[in-house]
């Protein structure tokens, strides 16, 4: 049995997409939910928002008040779009690699999302969320995207893929 | 700046903020559950333009030590790398040096 492709594939400076129209239907979903977390909840209400809006000053409520001015309609502003751009490339069987970015920026930004919601730890397994099938469900749409995410990195730098798996020797210079 | 004839130990006034204004601010990036050890790397790698090797260094920081300075600057400088960090979903903060 051939095994699956990966989903994503760097080909002369685009990006292929093999995913099946189920999971591309399955991923502008999330997308249309994340648009509605985004519109209807804040930082105050919901702890994915606020962690996809994190504090700037750990210490200094006055600056971060004017960090957040500044900053955060910003944003807002480009989530939102990239939202937009992954829907109306929902169907593409090749990206443009500014496409990709944005592709892999909301991907990224539903896998906090759903790690945020369950409250997720890096050694967290299937067994933590067994127990309630909606959190089972999330669980396992937060491993899919982490493999989209994995691979559509890898796409965009295949050295990626090679990266060390423990840590390089201190540098005593640095 | 003038010659210094004697230690200034005794009378360096107390200074603020206001009056060092070259005392440079760091962007921290602490380690989370969520964003992979590749998707770190590559983020510094793309946004701040470091080698790969610097990029790999800091992430392992991040990743094995809780956090890791990854700039540092003016206010205003690391409020934009803040800013611009927080658009990729990593977590940054920014402090004194």
């Amino acid at each position: 049995m051939p095994t699956r492709r990966a989903p994503f594939a760097g080909k002369g400076g685009s990006i292929v997409v093999r995913l099946t129209e189920d999971e591309r239907k399955t991923i502008a979903g999330l997308a249309a939910e994340y648009r509605q977390l985004l519109e209807h909840e804040s930082q105050a209400t919901d702890a994915a928002v606020a962690r996809l809006f994190p504090p700037a000053y750990r210490e200094d409520p006055l600056r971060n008040f004017d960090f957040e001015r500044q900053s955060h309609d910003g944003l807002m502003t480009e989530r939102l779009a990239a939202i937009s751009t992954l829907e109306l490339t929902a169907d593409a069987k090749t990206l443009t690699v500014e496409q990709s970015h944005t592709w892999l920026a909301v991907l990224n930004d539903l896998r906090l999302v759903l790690g945020t919601h369950l409250d997720i730890a890096e050694d967290s397994s299937h067994d933590d969320f067994a127990k309630d099938p909606k959190s089972a469900n999330a669980f396992a749409i937060y491993l899919w995207l982490t493999q989209l995410v994995g691979t559509l990195i890898e796409a965009l730098d295949p050295s990626l893929a090679d990266l060390s798996e423990t840590p390089p020797p201190e540098d005593p210079t640095a | 700046m003038g010659m210094k004839t004697a230690p200034d130990v005794l009378e360096r006034p107390a200074v603020d903020e206001a009056v060092e204004p070259d005392r440079p601010w760091v962007v921290v990036v602490w380690n989370d559950p969520v964003n992979l050890m590749t998707y770190v790397t590559w983020v510094l790698q793309t946004l701040f333009a470091y080698p790969r090797p610097k990029a790999e260094r800091l992430m392992w920081d991040i990743h094995t030590k809780g956090k890791a300075a990854v700039s540092s600057g003016t206010r205003e400088r690391a409020e934009a790398d803040v800013a611009r960090l927080h658009a990729y979903g990593l977590w940054a903060t920014m402090e004194k040096n």
